[in-house]
């Protein structure tokens, strides 16, 4: 016998021989090599229908996970903008007569830029800082 | 607590559940798919830690986005789904392979010059398959098991995978094989 079963048949041969066609089922009936590829493949697909399962359970694992206690709400922000901002007010009160004196001195324009650019970079600075300090709060969360 | 699935409900009435926030009910859907989902994570993805990552990250995008269900496949074919993709993404991170490179084979007859070894069932076969799938690319380890050992049909596995049913019997037929000859090679070595 020379004209074999090409792999692909004996694949689906070993796997559902009962609806391939007849002459196939002849084929394999009478020619030892073809049967021993097929009995082969199907020993492989028991086999491997048996493999362990390589993840064990998971259900504590996940649940606890998922039951963590959420983080309150990150307030930080907002409580250091309004102290900012409360702290540059009780200043301003404080050394009203000074600054009204300054403010006196110098044109408007340059007050305006003067106080604009402080305030952007406290506000620049201090938005990285807070940023910076949720990163590593947020690396050292080891669970 | 006991996540005990005795009483089944539906994939509908699960979901309803935890959307309406009942933890236990979402215990109930991760014992239901844990063992697909193990088979996906555990051999698309080598390492042991890796994969308890990636099934607790799997889990959560699942709890995450279950509002976002709409019980167009079954509940764990969708979460077979979440579990691929997210190793398929871990993979691709660290530039790991996914699926062989070779060609596809002809459907010619089959060489028999060496390939008349007939295998012999034993406790050395079944080793021999164990490490011999694990030399598989990812795809095709998941795709045999998923096949062979879960029994899912082509079209689940095409809704796990997003992948054409034509691409999956392909990548199928290849993984057989490669398996089938890296097994006999394997049992030809032990016999010498």
């Amino acid at each position: 016998m020379t004209d074999h079963l090409s792999e692909a048949a004996i694949q689906q041969y070993a796997m559902d021989g009962e609806n391939c066609p007849a002459w196939m089922r002849e084929h394999v009936e009478a020619c030892e090599a073809c049967r021993i590829q097929v009995d082969n493949y199907r020993l492989i697909f028991k086999e491997v229908g048996q493999l362990e399962v390589p993840v064990a359970d998971v259900v504590e694992l996940v649940m606890m996970k998922l039951d963590r206690p959420r983080l309150k709400r990150d307030w930080s922000l907002v409580y250091w903008l309004v102290g900012t901002g409360l702290l540059m007010l009780g200043a301003g009160w404080i050394f009203k007569a000074s600054l009204l004196s300054i403010a006196g001195d110098i044109s408007g324009l340059v007050l305006y830029v003067v106080v604009g650019v402080s305030v952007g970079i406290a506000i620049v600075r201090g938005l990285g800082m807070i940023v910076q300090y949720r990163h590593q709060i947020k690396n050292l969360d080891l669970s | 607590m006991n996540y005990n699935s005795a009483n089944r409900l539906s994939d509908k009435q699960l979901v309803e559940r935890v959307l309406r926030g009942d933890h236990h009910a979402f215990g109930l859907i991760v014992k239901d798919t844990q063992k697909l989902v193990g088979q996906i994570v555990g051999r698309m993805i080598s390492h042991a830690e890796d994969r308890k990552d990636i099934i607790q990250d799997v889990y959560l995008k699942t709890f995450k986005h279950l509002s976002g269900f709409r019980h167009a496949a079954k509940l764990s074919t969708w979460i077979g789904n979440i579990a691929y993709n997210t190793c398929i993404n871990f993979l691709k991170r660290r530039r790991l392979r996914v699926v062989g490179d070779e060609g596809f084979p002809e459907a010619a007859a089959h060489d028999y010059d060496g390939g008349t070894e007939a295998l012999i069932e034993g406790r050395e076969l079944a080793g021999i398959i164990a490490a011999r799938i694990e030399e598989l690319p990812p795809l095709y380890k998941m795709l045999l098991v998923l096949f062979h050992q879960e029994g899912l049909s082509y079209s689940d596995i095409g809704q796990i995978t997003s992948l054409p049913e034509g691409t999956i019997k392909s990548y199928l037929f290849r993984a057989r094989k490669q398996l089938k000859e890296s097994v006999l090679m394997q049992y030809k070595k032990d016999e010498l």
